[in-house]
């Protein structure tokens, strides 16, 4: 694969909000047929993934991932994945505002939409960091130098203030919590793609 | 798996059109680098009152909030109840808030039932789910009484009577016989109300019969207060009778150790020794009480003082001497929230403790017995009429005394199929959990033949909503709305709940689930629903109760109560004496309300009618035609425990003594245990057993035990001490639990693979691993026949050294040995063959007429004047 | 000069725990840790058997400061009101924590515990933040029994001044010369049982006998 300069950094968002919506929400129909065969499934198998456990019915195949979903995730006993509740315990620490301060620093907000979340939900950060990736693309575009310097510097320290501080010691905690083929293999992986995000941001 | 580089971009370029679905919660506002920023700091601290209700006592409070969040909770000191002050349970309250085990979405079960499997779900699936089911069963002409709604704490004052009620289902069940039942059913047919409010503040002797309520119970934090400022600052005596040495057995002048259920006979002896030595109050009894001193004296000439001695343990020369003395140190009071009604035959001990203040004239004075005061609000129009259908699971048969129902029964009345449920509505409880023989409705609760479909409303996943089908999570209660009132203080005073913070997630308060769910049943208004859940939002059915409420209404109504959480303001509290000051003058309560002038009151006094109380002949009812025309004894008596006595001796064997539960002052009966700065200081509950009889038994402190009753045995640790009567153990509730949190559960780092979860610090910290034994499952029911109540106190159980292979933490219950209890105690009620055995005094006495109880579903349903 | 002192009436402590729980969350006091507790004892054998109540805090005695500066630590230090403040931030790390160590071990009443958040020391400051504002120590607002009383020792009609004028009180330490805690009401039997209690009278706190340390 020849990298051109744009193309890796879409794959980089992208992926961003791949796991975002992973960890957002339930994983839905369209995004089920995408993973088991749709144009996901050749490179989940290339990186190691198991999917045939998702083939047949697809109504049994969503439950079952929305059960380990709520399961990790969602009800009590399960690790929801807040910042706040990561480092603090609770849901709705001030680690919750710091976050939140940071969206709105760089002009973003979250739109409370369902599901209702915290604003330091994991899947949120991912989202913001993707955001901030096409922001920044788009400051390039329009050949906005400075903006692009801008937000490319506050994706690497958000990267550090917030996602380092809590997401991958989360993904260790979560990845023991769950044998399920679909979501400890996705946990892994986001483990890793983080953890070499975190890596670039601090070079 | 292998992850490298070239995986992620492989696999995010094939990612990228995967967004679509989901809609962008994130969006840019404005694309400037910089954008603007916002200082969530230097925001102002902001002050909303509410009303606890980490407990049932409803004290007023002070909610401290920054940035949308809970910061700290205190007292209100508008609140003449509690005065500024929060307990323990109230101090720690915003912990419920932001616990993570609270479910912030509806979750649907996809597995077995408890098999602990969920999904989560929007509220509009929910909604229309629990809707749906509802409007079919209301459609397809089955009976209406197959809707099911119980309840264990119903602050809503009236809502869920209006949601069953608009239903057509009378099948709606409260938890009142695993609490006070039997207490107001001793007290409403003697003087209306089913509860006092004594002047503890102002008063010279208190009587108290098994009451801890320096730890718990109605009104803890405000009496606690005033009986300090009695026995601290009035310099009363206080006598605690009690089998164990409670926090409040320790703070009084005396504790006497009785033998359980026996403070009725000291009490009628008390009273048999103020008759019978002249120390009552003639007058009083001439004018209010509709007995004459004669008559009283003969009725109790057979509660000998030694008698007393014989039954209760207590002294015969102790019995004398502090009758004599509390008929001597006026004001005087007893009180008795609420030990003497949880045994058989409850209702009767209540009414044998009411004798001294009555006998006494202590009623309605200052430093005496009152009257709970009251105040009300408006109720909301429409209202729908109660059902008039009949359900036995609301009120059973041959329990015509039982005003406030006999819901521990409830899962054995359906184990026998007596009737059918189509839908089960579960609000704010926890029976599997909380009521004797608790694992009777586990098995009732995994049964889909016996609940086809159980909703529940819980914000928590209890021992009791792990068997639901669906959640719709409702809010703690500092995110909710409710009209309060308690007669915790002489003041009287209403109060409001209100939202103190936005509903966190998707949690929705109850009031607005049951508003949007009755809309959904019956959108074009056809099933007569509607029109009673027309009225907007919670905040609007709030304006109602309270925008006309006279005296409220000129301050600015509702609005007003917002700012400044509880009516009347009566001034400002002074930290010297903790009165109210207006004007420069301390605002007193009123007194002698019975002696009020009242153009319509039945009893004239002076030569003027007077307002009286609250019963057919507007006299104290000593002796009651309710109790008499449903069979049962007119007067306060005593009956022996037939399991604790036969022909006045104790039958106990080696080993057996009667088990007592008891509640600590950092928990509630359930929902606190998960609240980790209250489970600290109180995580287990050994046994406590006297040092003589643990001795006797070769049990030595911190031994396994095994405690084992006719249902079942557990095993826990001993907890040998003096401080507890020697035939009796104790273990406290509140501890053992096998569901409800981390904390709960006593999930701490060791156990962190189990659990999984190391978020937070704190659980590093868990200094404890021991969560307790919950005792529950191997309590018998036993009913007291009268008011209904659980004898939650009656239990006979062998205690010893555990078994081998006996684990700390067994649990063995068996469903039939707990059906046996259940038929036993049947026969017990008017129609049970034990009924006459233990009422040979009314074998002569007139056929028992049936009684017919008046429900209107409400807490405090029973309305003797309304029975007559 | 203000003098702010705690008188704790033990006939009213009703052993409830408000103010235990009203501490945690009004100092942010996670679990494992206390600034102040109220003990719980049993004395006597059945039916004469007696529990009492004994809210415990630091005394503010200054022990702690002394022997942290003794070490080269610098984060406790005596306000002019009497409260010994400290400031985690001011702290002195080192490797085995021996300079807050020292402060810790130097205190009568085990006030001091580790909060293992932080790995810092943390003590009760009579709520220094909320007496600046002028109001209450949380635990003396919440406290159900009315059994612990805060004020300014050099006011004489202050409730604590009345209260010690009054009544005989007790430190929790005798030796303490400059206690910022006093009981009322310390059963003798009970003093007995605990090392160290002894009764001082409240005269020789007012007329200076027993006077406070400046730092
Ligand atoms: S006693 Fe405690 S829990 Fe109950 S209402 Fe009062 S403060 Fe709240
Ligand atoms: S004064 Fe403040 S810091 Fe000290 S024990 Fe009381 S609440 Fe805690
Ligand atoms: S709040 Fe007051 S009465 Fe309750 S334990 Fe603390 S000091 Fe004692």
């Amino acid at each position: 694969m020849t990298e051109s300069p744009a193309q890796p950094q879409d794959a980089i968002k992208n992926l961003y909000l791949f796991f975002a919506q992973l960890f957002l929400k339930e994983v839905d129909a369209p995004l089920l047929e995408r993973i088991r065969s749709g144009e996901l499934r050749a490179p989940l198998e290339e990186a190691g993934m198991d999917l045939k456990f998702l083939e047949g019915d697809a109504q049994a195949a969503l439950d079952g991932l929305a059960v380990e979903y709520s399961a990790l995730f969602v009800q009590p006993g399960s690790f929801p994945p807040f910042q706040s509740v990561a480092q603090g315990g609770r849901y709705l620490t001030p680690d919750a505002d710091q976050v939140e301060l940071f969206y709105q620093k760089y002009g973003f907000e979250y739109r409370k939409e369902y599901p209702k979340l915290f604003p330091d939900h994991l899947g949120l950060e991912l989202w913001f960091i993707a955001s901030l990736i096409e922001a920044e693309q788009k400051a390039k575009a329009a050949n906005r130098t400075q903006d692009e310097g801008v937000y490319a510097a506050a994706r690497a320290e958000f990267l550090k203030k917030h996602v380092a501080a809590w997401a991958p010691k989360y993904f260790e905690t979560a990845a023991r919590m769950t044998k399920h083929p679909f979501y400890l293999p996705m946990i892994e992986f986001a483990a890793a793609f983080i953890d070499s995000e975190i890596e670039r941001a601090n070079v | 798996m292998k992850f490298n580089r070239r995986n992620f971009l492989k696999i995010g370029a094939a990612a990228g059109a995967a967004l679509a679905a989901t809609g962008k919660p994130v969006s840019a506002m404005e694309l400037s680098p910089g954008g603007k920023s916002v200082n969530k700091q230097g925001v102002e601290r902001k002050k909303v009152p509410y009303t606890c209700m980490t407990c049932n006592i409803e004290d007023g409070g002070i909610a401290y909030v920054e940035n949308d969040r809970i910061v700290k909770l205190e007292g209100n000191p508008k609140h003449p109840g509690n005065r500024g002050r929060l307990c323990a349970k109230g101090n720690a309250g915003l912990l419920h808030v932001y616990d993570p085990e609270r479910v912030l979405y509806p979750l649907k079960r996809v597995g077995k039932r408890g098999e602990g499997k969920w999904k989560r779900i929007s509220w509009e699936e929910g909604l229309n789910e629990v809707a749906g089911k509802i409007r079919a069963h209301l459609k397809s002409g089955k009976p209406r009484k197959e809707i099911a709604f119980k309840w264990g704490r119903n602050r809503t004052h009236g809502f869920i009577d209006r949601w069953m009620n608009a239903l057509g289902s009378p099948t709606t069940m409260n938890h009142t016989s695993v609490c006070e039942s039997s207490k107001k059913m001793g007290m409403q047919p003697t003087w209306g109300p089913d509860i006092e409010t004594p002047d503890f503040a102002n008063t010279k002797y208190i009587i108290n019969f098994g009451s801890n309520i320096l730890e718990a119970a109605y009104f803890h934090n405000p009496y606690a207060q005033r009986i300090m400022d009695g026995v601290a600052g009035n310099k009363a005596k206080m006598v605690t009778f009690d089998v164990r040495l409670s926090n409040t057995a320790a703070k009084s002048d005396e504790w006497h150790p009785v033998f359980p259920g026996t403070d009725g006979v000291v009490a009628l002896a008390m009273a048999n020794v103020i008759m019978s030595e002249g120390l009552y109050d003639a007058q009083f009894i001439n004018d209010w009480v509709n007995v004459s001193a004669d008559e009283l004296k003969a009725h109790l000439a057979q509660y000998t003082p030694e008698m007393a001695e014989n039954y209760s343990g207590v002294k015969a020369e102790d019995i004398v001497r502090i009758a004599r003395e509390f008929a001597t140190a006026k004001p005087a009071t007893t009180y008795t929230y609420r030990g003497p009604c949880k045994h058989l035959y409850g209702s009767y001990n209540e009414r044998s403790a009411m004798l001294l203040p009555i006998i006494t004239g202590n009623i309605e004075r200052k430093g005496g017995y009152c009257l709970p005061r009251g105040m009300g609000w408006n109720g909301v129009s429409p209202s729908p009429e109660h059902p008039h259908e009949h359900s036995k699971l609301h009120q059973p048969d041959n329990y015509p005394l039982a005003g406030h129902h006999v819901s521990h029964h409830i899962a054995f009345q359906l184990l026998k199929g007596e009737e059918k449920v189509a839908i089960w509505m579960d609000y704010y409880d926890n029976p599997a959990y909380t009521f004797p023989s608790s694992h009777v409705w586990e098995k009732v609760y995994q049964d889909e033949k016996i609940i086809p479909y159980f909703v529940t409303f819980s914000p928590i996943i209890s021992e009791t909503s792990q068997y639901a089908d669906i959640i719709l999570p409702d809010v703690s209660y500092l995110e909710r709305n409710d009209p309060e009132n308690m007669p915790s203080d002489l003041l009287p005073w209403i109060s409001l709940r209100q939202p103190v913070i936005k509903p966190l997630g998707e949690s929705m308060e109850f009031r607005e689930t049951i508003r949007q769910l009755a809309l959904k049943i019956d959108p074009d208004g056809s099933l007569n629903i509607k029109k009673y859940f027309d009225y907007g939002s919670s905040e609007n059915y709030m304006k109602m109760h309270f925008d006309g409420v006279a005296g409220l209404k000129e301050l600015g109504g509702y609005e007003w109560l917002k700012k400044n959480g509880v009516y009347p303001d009566y001034g400002d509290l002074s930290p010297a004496d903790y009165k109210y000051y207006k004007g420069g003058k301390a605002v007193e309560p009123e007194y002698g309300l019975h002696m009020k002038e009242d153009a319509n009151g039945k009893v004239t006094v002076g030569g003027k009618k007077r307002a009286g109380f609250g019963t057919p002949s507007g006299k104290i009812e000593v002796k009651t035609d309710f109790y008499g025309k449903a069979g049962f004894n007119p007067m306060p008596v005593f009956k022996a425990h037939p399991w604790h006595w036969s022909g006045g001796k104790k039958i106990l064997k080696y080993g057996q003594m009667v088990l007592t539960t008891f509640k600590w002052n950092v928990h509630t009966q359930a929902r606190t245990a998960n609240v980790k700065l209250l489970t600290e200081i109180v995580h287990k509950n050994p046994a406590w057993i006297n040092s003589k009889t643990a001795a006797k038994l070769g049990i030595k402190d911190n031994d396994l035990v095994r405690i084992t009753s006719g249902v079942g045995h557990m095993v826990t640790r001993a907890n040998v001490t003096e401080s507890i009567h020697p035939d009796v153990v104790a273990v406290s509730t509140a501890c053992g639990h096998t569901a409800g949190g981390r904390f709960a559960q006593a999930m701490n780092n060791a156990k962190a693979d189990a659990w999984a979860r190391d978020d937070d610090p704190d659980l590093k910290n868990i200094w404890w691993n021991d969560k307790g034994v919950h005792p529950n499952a191997i309590i018998p029911v036993c009913t007291d026949p009268i008011g209904g109540s659980q004898g939650w106190f009656d239990a006979v159980v062998t205690v010893e050294k555990a078994k081998s292979g006996d684990k700390y933490g067994d649990v063995v219950a068996s469903v039939e040995k707990a059906v046996a209890f259940y038929e036993e105690t049947l026969t017990y009620n008017v129609a049970g063959k034990n009924h006459k055995k233990m009422h040979p005094e009314l074998a002569n006495a007139p056929q028992a007429e049936p009684v017919k109880v008046v429900s209107r579903g409400d807490y405090r349903e029973f309305d003797p004047v309304q029975l007559a | 000069m203000a003098r702010n002192v705690m008188v704790v009436n033990l006939e009213r402590c009703i052993g409830c725990q408000a103010c235990t729980v009203a501490c945690k969350t009004e100092n942010k006091v996670g679990i494992g840790r206390w600034r102040t507790m109220v003990r719980v004892m049993e004395k006597g054998r059945y039916p004469n058997a007696k529990r009492y109540f004994f809210p415990t805090l630091c005394n503010q005695c200054g022990n702690c400061e002394k022997a942290s500066k003794r070490n080269g630590g610098a984060m406790f230090s005596r306000r002019p009101d009497g409260i010994v403040a400290f400031d985690q931030a001011k702290a002195k790390k080192d490797a085995d924590g021996v300079y807050e160590r020292a402060a810790v071990e130097a205190c009568p009443v085990e006030a001091i515990s580790w909060d293992k958040v932080s790995g810092l020391p943390d003590k009760c400051d009579f709520c220094a933040h909320r007496v600046d504002a002028g109001l209450m120590p949380a635990c003396v607002q919440t406290c159900i029994g009315k059994a612990r009383v805060f004020g300014d020792l050099d006011d004489p009609n202050s409730e604590v001044s009345q209260l010690l004028a009054k009544h005989g009180v007790q430190t929790a330490k005798p030796k303490e010369k400059c206690p910022g805690v006093f009981y009322l009401g310390l059963d003798q039997m009970f003093a007995d049982n605990l090392e160290g209690f002894k009764e001082i009278t409240g005269a020789d706190v007012l007329s200076g006998k027993v006077k406070m340390q400046q730092a």
